[in-house]
């Protein structure tokens, strides 16, 4: 045994599971500015969301240490970590090469409380992969998930990745560990740290193609002893619920079969959610907590952290409603009465009928991408044995001495040295092989709730009625000031200037 | 070099991209390469630039589309408008003479293939040819024309096959594009083959993976296991180790919908059943209710702002709205001399945004359902994103303007 354990504490019954949660109730007050997508308000809402529907009561609940500069240069570089912990909004204007150097100051300006910030959401997910360490089943920090975040600079509103500490904790404990990102974005930050390692895998699903960050073509599968440890999975507008999972499942669970994690961290990034601000995505709240119920199912000890979503208050629905499947909870429809409860209006429901935008992804295209990537994961099918003793060479750089040159270039698919790392990578199963390398086929529950089952919400029969303006605490606002806020006309809005 | 200062659309740009000054100084290098270059198909370049922006910029639905229709536009205005150069507008009104006369001769046949006007036939393979050479040979290059690759290409004679007698074979050809291939096309943005962007090796981009020592192996660090339990937090909940089962039957559960108030669904009753809720938590909660700063949650919050606070926030929100080019943030923390960052960040999303919603909601307003702030965002203009509206509006989103 590794001592990894691949059944949890709670049994394998498949409902129960020992959740723990963090949250720091400063978290909604750090502002990224007037008009900026990212508003961490949301985690504070969805914790609000969680303590009506009374599933907080439910979970072991923390508030998280903040993470020490020391603790974020486990990854990140130390100038940087530097610089982060001194930058204030009124400082930045004497630095303005260093802004430029690691990329803050645009998506990701300094505001302030930024680096204890940082702190607070990268303390909570490395707290949860300690939880996990320690034999929880799930660890939730919803403030985490900011997987662009760079060794060396900040990236798409990311400044420091929590998600690649989080996975250096849990690579103490266990041999291997899983990174699953559903953000709509590509888990650029987090695939980049561990591209060449085989420690860990990640796969990630995202919009692919005139998208920010422009990287996980399908055809970046890591490199040198990291080769076929990157999974990408690029999609097109408009996916819904039931395309999604066509190649969601299918996949996840290969690679549950091929690379048997000891841990899984799913990114859980909202922005793939149908309607969000940012995204292009038609997922619905149910479609997206199906990828968290699968990944549950594997009785894996898992780690769930957020990212992206900027339709705040779909943001706070769906959060909420994982924590739900995290619990093994049903969560109704209908919201409880809470201070947050206005944002939800008309309907004050969970759920949201996805819309009828076109589904861009054609069945052909998701078909070939699936076979595509079955067809990478079957080369993985000889993953080092869990049984291994021998400590695998150095991860780093396995052709160290000859490809000198090639050290900090950017890869070539076609070099040479890629031909020799293929070799390599060809070469270590069978070095390391145990008897008993039998893959093992992966135990999982049955599904219940699959996507394409799911009944559209209609709205609510509780639609506003009497309403009275004199009855605010703010003087009531004229038609006129409700034409300028209405902001779904772009000529209206620029004819303001 | 043409002059390409003039055909800039300032406004049109400005609303288009964020970070104005940087991407301001891209697409100007762009355009100038545009200018320099006699090369008509322009799209590595515009690539390239895409790239360039798409690397730091943030998440755009459309960059490429906007970019590349301004570009065009653009380049339509400077090749009409720019004269700087003689040398270079004659070789310009050349080839499009080139191209123009190549394009009737194809509108001519794509409408009626059989009008074989014999005495163009000789004539209409020269204008392709010398449109073709235009487009794609610099001159200098073409210098020698023997070499000339096109020229050794197998004449496919079109006309002379269709005098011929073989019209109504070629009237009766299939759709060139099946859908198939349609749909290949399609993959090209997804599956393209084109490399794509490298992702950076080395030291200085990934993670110090240790290597795999299991467990049982490992010596006991003392030091690792204190360090380890410093990253456990405070326990917050539950106030007491207790072993309680999870409850399922009251667990997740939402409201109900019997309500006793004069008016349901008003402004004044919904306020009552969230102190009401907020009480019942407070009890079940006991001190954790702090703790957890529910106190600083929701429309309680106003009460620590005067009334005529109040007022006065709300206008200067209205007339500092981002859509003007105005900060109303700083507008605010200069007016509120006594209220700290944290004080207005809380206001306006506890007491400002939730009361905005609720004047959308009970106007049943179609734009009800957008994040008020995001109102004139310099990222996106129009956030409308009611499920109802969403396919429109998502059609109409724009990218970020510069402040």
């Amino acid at each position: 045994m590794d001592g990894s354990g691949n059944s949890l504490a709670s049994g394998p019954d498949g409902t129960k599971r020992k959740v723990c949660y963090f949250y720091d109730p400063e978290i909604g007050n750090y502002y990224y500015g007037q008009g900026h997508p990212m508003k961490p308000h949301r985690i504070r809402m969805t914790h609000a969301l969680l303590a009506h529907y009374g599933l907080l009561q439910h979970m072991q609940v923390y508030k998280p240490n903040p993470a020490r500069e020391r603790d974020l240069c486990r990854f990140h570089a130390d100038d940087y970590v530097a610089f982060l912990r001194s930058i204030t909004p009124e400082t930045q204007q004497d630095q303005m090469r260093a802004l430029k150097r690691f990329n803050v100051g645009e998506d990701c300006p300094v505001f302030d409380g930024l680096y204890s910030f940082c702190q607070t959401y990268a303390g909570g997910s490395v707290g949860g992969a300690v939880k996990l360490n320690h034999g929880h089943d799930i660890a939730i920090n919803w403030a985490g998930g900011l997987h662009h975040a760079k060794k060396c600079e900040a990236s798409g509103f990311c400044y420091v990745n929590d998600i690649v500490l989080a996975i250096l904790e849990l690579l103490k404990k266990h041999e291997r560990v899983l990174y699953v990102d559903v953000d709509i974005h590509h888990g650029d930050g987090v695939e980049e740290a561990f591209y060449t390692t085989d420690r860990v895998m990640t796969v990630s699903f995202h919009k692919f193609g005139d998208y920010f960050p422009g990287t996980g073509d399908i055809r970046d599968i890591g490199y040198g002893k990291g080769k076929y440890y990157s999974l990408n999975v690029p999609l097109d507008d408009g996916i819904d619920d039931e395309s999604y999972h066509f190649l969601f499942k299918p996949i996840m669970e290969k690679v549950m079969e091929v690379f048997r994690p000891g841990a899984v961290i799913l990114q859980c990034g909202a922005d793939s959610l149908s309607g969000d601000r940012l995204g292009c995505f038609n997922l619905s709240i149910r479609g997206h907590a199906e990828c968290v119920r699968y990944m549950r199912s594997f009785n894996v000890p898992l780690l769930l952290v957020g990212g992206g979503g900027y339709t705040i208050r779909n943001v706070a629905r769906c959060w909420c409603y994982e924590t739900g499947v995290a619990l093994g909870v049903e969560v109704d429809d209908k919201m409880p009465v809470h201070e947050y409860y206005e944002y939800f209006g008309p309907d004050y429901t969970l759920h949201v009928a996805p819309s009828n935008m076109e589904n861009k992804n054609s069945r052909p295209m998701l078909e070939e991408i699936r076979s595509k990537l079955l067809d990478n994961l079957s080369k993985l099918r000889h993953a080092p044995s869990v049984q291994l003793q021998d400590c695998p060479p150095d991860t780093e750089f396995p052709e160290a001495g000859e490809d000198q040159e090639d050290m900090d270039e950017r890869n070539d698919p076609d070099s040479d040295a890629e031909m020799e790392d293929l070799k390599h990578a060809e070469e270590t199963p069978r070095k390391y092989m145990s008897s008993n390398m039998q893959s093992v086929k992966v135990k999982k529950e049955n599904f219940e709730n699959e996507p394409n089952n799911q009944e559209s919400h209609k709205a609510g029969p509780e639609q506003a009625k009497g309403f009275d303006p004199m009855a605010e605490d703010v003087p009531p606002m004229k038609a006129s000031d409700k034409a300028s806020m209405a902001v779904d006309d772009p000529h209206k809005a620029s004819s303001k200037t | 070099m043409a002059e390409l200062s003039n055909p800039f659309d300032l406004p049109a740009l400005e609303s288009l991209l964020l970070p104005f000054p940087l991407l301001e100084a891209e697409l100007r290098s762009l355009f100038n390469q545009i200018a320099a270059t006699e090369d008509a198909d322009l799209s590595g370049l515009i690539n390239r630039c895409i790239r360039q922006i798409r690397r730091r910029k943030a998440r755009c639905p459309d960059l490429k589309n906007k970019v590349e229709t301004l570009v065009l536009e653009l380049l339509m205005t400077s090749r009409l408008q720019a004269p700087s150069s003689v040398e270079v507008d004659r070789k310009r009104r050349k080839s499009d003479d080139y191209l123009r006369n190549m394009l009737t001769l194809l509108k001519g046949v794509a409408t009626d293939p059989c009008d074989d006007r014999a005495g163009e036939a000789r004539d209409w393979e020269g204008h392709v040819m010398r449109a073709r050479k235009w487009l794609f040979v610099k001159p200098d290059e073409s210098a020698g024309a023997e070499d000339f690759p096109y020229k050794k290409l197998k004449r496919h004679n079109y006309h002379s096959e269709l005098s011929q007698g073989i019209s109504s074979k070629i009237i009766n050809i299939p759709k060139r594009r099946s859908q198939r291939l349609l749909d290949l096309e399609k993959f090209g943005e997804i599956l393209s083959t084109e490399p794509s962007v490298r992702i950076p090796i080395g030291k200085h981009a990934q993670a110090d993976v240790p290597c795999w020592v299991c467990p049982l192996e490992r010596h006991s660090c003392s030091e690792e296991d204190l360090h380890e339990s410093r990253w456990l937090g405070t326990t917050v909940w539950p106030v007491k180790e207790t072993n309680s089962e999870i409850n399922l039957d009251t667990v997740g559960k939402g409201r109900l919908d019997c309500c006793s108030c004069v008016s349901p669904g008003s402004v004044e009753c919904v306020k009552l059943h969230v102190s009401t809720s907020r009480l019942c938590l407070k009890a079940e909660l006991g001190p954790v209710f702090h703790d957890w700063c529910f106190e600083q949650m929701g429309e309680v919050v106003s009460r620590t702002w005067t009334r005529k606070e109040q007022v006065k926030f709300d206008e200067i929100v209205k007339h500092n709205s981002d859509s003007v080019g105005m900060n109303f943030w700083e507008a605010a923390l200069k007016h509120f001399i006594t209220k700290s960052r944290k004080d207005i960040s809380s206001y306006f999303f506890n007491v400002y945004v939730l009361r905005r919603f609720r004047v959308y909601t009970r106007l049943k307003s179609e734009a009800a359902e957008s994040d008020v702030d995001d109102v004139g965002s310099r990222f996106v203009k129009d956030i409308t994103d009611s499920v109802e509206q969403h396919s429109k509006s998502y059609e109409k989103r724009y990218l970020k303007r510069s402040s």
